[in-house]
C-alpha cells in the first residue's frame, strides 16, 4: 500500500498534477533543460534549482548529532534526513529499502545481520564510506550508555559484537534474535557521519554533522535556523533539488503563516485552525495523514482503569466523530487505532468496535461497579491545544457520569506519568508514531513499555508482540501478528486513541512539489521537495 | 574626580543586588515542580538514564552545594552550560543579545523620535486641538496592548500592503538593510508605546517649566524661540523624562518576549521562554543575570545623566 494516495491537496488552485513522463517526448525535455538555466528535468517536470526551499516548522533542533538525547521524534527530523542518509531507506509507507547498505542477510536465526554498503559513496567532507566507518558510528553510540536517546539504546541494545568483513561489508553479531534491527536503521539509528564527525568526546553541540545526505549544512543556529545547500555530489545525484534548504524553527503558528503570506517562507507547517485562513490567503493547503494519533495513555494499575469494562464505557463515551470535526479541521479522522489509514496495519473494521453510545458507557460503568460515576486523574500538559481538546473530553464524560479531574503541568513534565510513584491515572497526548509498527505496541501497550506506566491490558499483548519481534519485516506472518496485536489493544482497551494527526503544510499554488506523506516518521521527508520554476 | 568616585560607587552598589538577583532566581527555580534531568534524557529515557542525568548534571547535590559551584563560576565569567543544547550559555546570550538589544535600542529610538517633537509642542501649543489630539493619541497608545498593536501592522502593512516584512530577524552582517528593515515593525510595535508614555511626560514638564522666571527672563533677553524652548526649556525638562525613558528601557526588555513570538524573533526572551518550559537552569539563571546587569547599568546611565542635565546632582 502507497501512502502517497492518502495525500489531500486543496486550496484557490488545488493541486498540482505532475505531468506524466513520455518517453517520446523525453528528448525534448533533456535538451530543454540543457538551454534553461536554472530549471531543470526531473521526473517530466521542470523545477527550479536555483531557488532555497525555506521552511518555517513548529519545532527545531537543539544540537545536530543523531545521538544526543534531543535529537528524537519531537524534534524536527527534516534537517537530519536531509543531512545524514540511513544504513536502511524505510520508503513511504515504513518498508525497509536499500539505503547506504545495498543489501542485506539476516541469518542465524536473526541473531547476525550483514550489510553490503554502496560503493562510490562519499560524505560531505570527502570521505568515502567504508564499513570501518558504519562500524566506528556503532561503537560511538554504544559507548554513549544513557548518555544517547532512548530510541538509541533500545535500537544497540542487542548488539554484542560487528565484524568487518570486507571495504563494504559487516556483520552485526546480536545478543539475542531480533527481527527490527532493519527498521532501526532506517531511522535515526541508522544515520551514518563521517570519521571526521566522530573525534573524542563529539557528542551533542561539539559534534560536526557531516553526513552523505542530498544537502550539506552550512551553518546551524540552535533551536533557530539550520541553513543547508544542496550536495551536488550526491550518490543519487541532485535530482531537481532546490539549491539551498533553509529550516526555521517559529513555535508561533500565525508567525508561520505571516511568513509565508509575506514571503520569508514558502513553505510553513500550519495549525488545522488555521487552514482556512490559508485558503482565504489564496494558499494551497496539503493534509499529510500520518501514523500519529491523539491519545489517552492509561494507568492499568489505577483500581477503575483496571477494569475493562470501565475502560470499554470510556471508549463508548467519547464521541470521536464530534472531536475530530470541532477540533481537526479537517485534518484528522476519529479512530481507535494508532496507524493511519494509509497504513498497512490499518484494520478499517476496528473502527466499528466502540461507537458513540453515552447509554451503553452508563451501562457498563454500572456493570463495573461504578454505578455512581467515577473521578479520574487526567495529567493534562498545559497547551492551548491539549487544554480545549481535554475540555471537549471532560463535557463528553461527565455525561456518562466520569469526572475528569485536571492535574496540570508544562509539556516537558509528561514523564512524570510513567516515573515512580506514577502521577494521575490517565495522559493525553500526540503519539507520534515510529519506524517500526511493533516498536509502537512495545512502547505504548506491551509490559514495560515506554508510555505505559505499570501494567498491561491483556496477558496476549506481550506474547503476540515478543512473537512478532522474531519474524523478518517481509514476512508475510509478520503483519497479520501486528493486526492481531492490534485487534487485541482495541479490545482490551490497552490504550484509548481519538483521531489521527497530519502534517498540515501551506505554499503558494503550485510552488512545491514531492512532499509525500512519510508514514515511518512523525515528520515528513524533504528530501525530495521540488520547487517549480518562477517560485521563489 | 567626583565623576569618577561617583561612578565607582554607583558600580559597587550593584554587587550585592548581583548577589541577591542570582540567589533569588536560584530559589526560585528550585522550588518550581518539575525535574530537569527527564527532559534531559529525553522523551522515552529509561529511569536509569534519568537518574544517569541527574547525577551527571549535578542535580542530585544539596541545594547549597548546587548554588556555591554556581556562583563560584560565574564569578569566573562562567555561566555554565546549557543542559538541552549543550552549548556555552555565555554564548546562546551573546548570540541572542544583539536581536533584544536591536528591538529595545529601535524601539527607544522610535519612542524618543516622536515624543520629544510632540510633547514639546503640545506643551508650546497648550490646550490647542493639536494638544488635546496629542492627550488622546498617546491616552490609546497607553492602553493598546503590544501583542494588538503589533499584529495590526502585520496584517495592515506586511500582509495587505506588502510594504515590510512580517517576521524574521536577519543579522547586520548578513544583510544590513534586511535588518534594518525586518526591524521597523518590531521596534514599531514596543516604540509607539514608549512614545506615548514619554509625549504625556515631557509635555508635563515642558509645561511646568516653561512658567518658570528664568524662561520668561530668557524670553525678555529676546532669545530666539528655539533657544527658549530646547535649550532652556528642554534641557531643564530632561530629568523626569529620563527617569520614565529608564523604566520603558527596564519594561521593554520583558516586553520583547511577546514581541519576539508575534515576529518570530529568537531573542534572549524566547531562549528564556524555551528555557522555562524544557527547566533549562543554567540558561535561566544565566538571562536572569544578564537581564539584572543590563537593567543595572540602564539605572547608572540614568543616575548619571542626572548629573548632566543638573549639577546640584553631582556637587550633592
Amino acid at each position: 500500500m502507497d501512502g502517497v494516495s492518502k495525500q489531500r491537496c486543496n486550496g484557490a488552485a488545488g493541486g498540482r498534477r505532475r505531468a506524466p513522463f513520455r518517453p517520446g517526448l523525453g528528448w525534448l525535455a533533456i535538451v530543454l533543460g540543457l538551454f534553461v538555466a536554472g530549471p531543470v528535468v526531473a521526473q517530466g517536470a521542470a523545477t527550479n534549482t536555483t531557488a532555497t526551499l525555506i521552511y518555517y516548522d513548529a519545532v527545531g533542533n537543539e544540537t545536530l548529532d543523531p545521538a544526543e538525547t534531543q535529537s528524537q521524534s519531537s524534534f524536527s527530523q527534516e534537517v537530519f534526513l536531509a543531512l545524514f542518509d540511513t544504513l536502511v531507506r524505510l520508503d513511504a509507507a515504513g518498508n525497509p529499502k536499500p539505503g547506504l547498505a545495498e543489501s542485506w542477510r539476516i541469518g542465524d536465526g536473526l541473531t547476525t545481520l550483514t550489510l553490503s554498503l554502496r560503493r562510490g559513496v562519499r560524505f560531505h567532507d570527502g570521505a568515502e564510506l567504508t564499513a570501518e566507518v558504519v562500524k566506528r558510528n556503532t561503537e560511538r553510540i554504544i559507548a554513549l550508555g544513557t548518555r544517547t536517546s532512548g530510541t538509541m539504546v533500545e535500537a544497540f541494545r542487542s548488539v554484542a559484537t560487528i565484524e568487518i568483513l570486507g571495504a563494504h561489508e559487516l556483520k552485526l553479531m546480536l545478543k539475542n534474535p531480533n527481527g527490527q534491527m532493519l527498521y532501526h536503521f532506517g531511522s535515526i539509528a541508522g544515520m551514518v557521519a563521517s570519521p571526521a564527525s566522530l573525534t573524542e568526546g563529539a557528542y551533542g553541540a561539539n559534534f560536526k554533522p557531516i553526513g552523505t545526505g542530498p544537502y550539506r549544512l552550512k551553518s546551524f543556529e540552535s533551536n533557530v535556523r539550520t541553513v543547508l545547500s544542496r550536495n551536488d555530489d550526491y550518490w543519487a545525484g541532485p535530482q531537481g533539488r532546490p539549491a539551498g534548504f533553509e529550516h526555521h524553527y517559529v513555535p508561533d503558528g500565525r508567525a508561520r503563516l505571516n511568513a509565508l503570506r509575506s514571503g520569508q517562507a514558502n513553505i510553513a507547517l500550519i495549525e488545522p485552525r488555521q487552514i482556512a485562513e490559508a485558503k482565504g490567503a489564496g494558499l494551497q493547503v496539503q493534509i499529510n495523514e500520518k501514523n500519529s494519533v491523539w491519545d489517552i495513555y492509561v494507568n492499568l494499575s489505577r483500581p477503575q482503569l483496571g477494569n475493562l469494562k470501565f475502560r470499554q464505557a470510556m471508549m463508548h463515551a467519547i464521541d470521536r466523530q464530534a472531536l475530530a470535526e470541532a477540533l481537526s479541521f479537517g485534518s484528522g479522522t476519529p479512530t481507535v487505532q494508532f496507524f493511519a489509514r494509509s497504513s498497512p496495519v490499518y484494520d478499517p473494521a476496528l473502527e466499528n468496535r466502540y461507537p458513540y453510545d453515552p447509554a451503553k458507557a452508563r451501562a457498563l460503568l454500572a456493570e463495573a461497579g461504578f454505578k455512581d460515576g467515577a473521578e479520574v486523574a487526567h495529567l493534562l500538559l498545559n497547551t492551548t491545544e491539549y487544554r480545549t481538546l481535554a475540555e471537549a473530553l471532560q463535557a463528553m464524560l461527565a455525561e456518562v457520569g466520569i469526572k475528569l479531574k485536571f492535574d496540570v503541568v508544562d509539556a516537558s513534565q509528561f514523564v512524570v506519568f510513567r516515573r515512580p510513584p506514577t502521577r494521575a491515572d490517565i495522559l493525553m497526548a500526540r503519539w507520534g508514531g515510529r519506524p517500526d509498527p511493533l516498536q509502537v505496541f512495545q512502547e505504548l501497550v506491551s509490559t514495560g513499555g515506554s508510555f505505559n506506566p505499570v501494567s498491561v491490558a491483556t496477558p496476549e499483548i506481550d506474547q503476540l508482540i515478543e512473537k512478532a519481534r522474531g519474524m523478518v519485516p517481509d514476512d508475510p506472518e509478520r503483519l497479520k501478528l501486528l493486526r492481531a496485536i492490534a485487534k487485541v489493544s482495541v479490545e482490551f482497551v490497552a490504550n484509548i486513541p481519538l483521531m489521527s494527526r497530519s502534517n498540515v503544510y501551506a505554499y503558494r499554488p503550485g510552488c512545491i512539489s514531492g512532499l509525500d506523506p512519510y508514514l515511518p516518521q512523525g515528520d515528513d521527508r524533504f528530501n525530495d521537495v521540488k520547487m517549480a520554476p518562477g517560485c521563489k | 574626580m567626583i565623576a569618577f568616585g561617583y561612578f565607582g560607587r554607583r558600580v559597587a552598589s550593584t554587587i550585592p543586588m548581583l548577589v541577591l538577583v542570582g540567589l533569588i532566581t536560584f530559589l526560585m527555580l528550585h522550588l518550581t515542580p518539575g525535574d530537569p534531568a527527564a527532559v534531559v534524557a529525553g522523551e522515552n529515557a529509561s529511569l536509569e538514564a534519568i537518574e544517569d542525568a541527574r547525577h551527571r548534571l549535578g542535580l542530585d547535590q544539596p541545594f547549597v552545594v548546587q548554588f556555591v559551584r554556581w556562583f563560584s563560576a560565574v564569578l569566573s565569567g562562567d555561566l555554565g552550560i546549557s543542559f538541552t543544547s549543550g552549548k556555552p550559555v555565555t554564548e546562546l546570550i551573546f548570540d541572542r543579545m544583539p536581536i533584544t538589544l536591536s528591538l529595545t535600542a529601535g524601539a527607544t529610538l522610535i519612542g524618543l523620535f516622536l515624543a520629544i517633537p510632540l510633547g514639546v509642542f503640545a506643551a508650546v501649543q497648550r490646550g490647542s486641538w493639536l494638544d488635546r489630539g496629542t492627550i488622546l493619541v498617546t491616552s490609546l497608545g497607553i492602553a493598546a496592548p503590544e501583542f494588538f498593536i503589533g499584529l495590526l501592522l502585520v496584517l495592515v502593512v506586511a500582509l495587505e500592503f506588502g510594504w515590510l516584512p512580517a517576521t524574521g530577524y536577519v543579522p547586520f552582517a548578513e544583510n544590513p538593510l534586511e535588518w534594518a528593515l525586518r526591524l521597523i515593525l518590531p521596534s514599531l510595535t514596543l516604540g509607539v508605546g514608549i512614545a506615548a508614555e514619554l509625549t504625556r511626560q515631557v509635555r508635563g514638564a515642558m509645561i511646568d517649566v516653561l512658567s518658570r522666571d528664568y524662561i520668561q527672563t530668557a524670553r525678555a533677553k529676546g532669545l530666539s524661540a528655539f533657544s527658549v524652548i530646547i535649550k532652556h526649556g528642554l534641557k531643564n525638562a530632561a530629568i523626569p523624562v529620563i527617569t520614565v525613558l529608564g523604566l520603558q528601557i527596564r519594561r521593554l526588555l520583558g516586553g520583547t518576549v511577546i514581541i519576539e513570538q508575534i515576529f518570530a524573533m529568537n531573542g534572549v526572551g524566547s531562549l528564556a521562554v524555551r528555557a522555562v518550559f524544557h527547566r533549562d537552569l543554567p540558561v535561566l539563571l544565566g538571562v536572569a543575570l544578564t537581564t539584572a546587569v543590563v537593567v543595572l547599568v540602564v539605572n547608572l546611565l540614568v543616575d548619571l545623566s542626572y548629573s548632566y542635565f543638573d549639577p546640584k546632582v553631582r556637587a550633592g
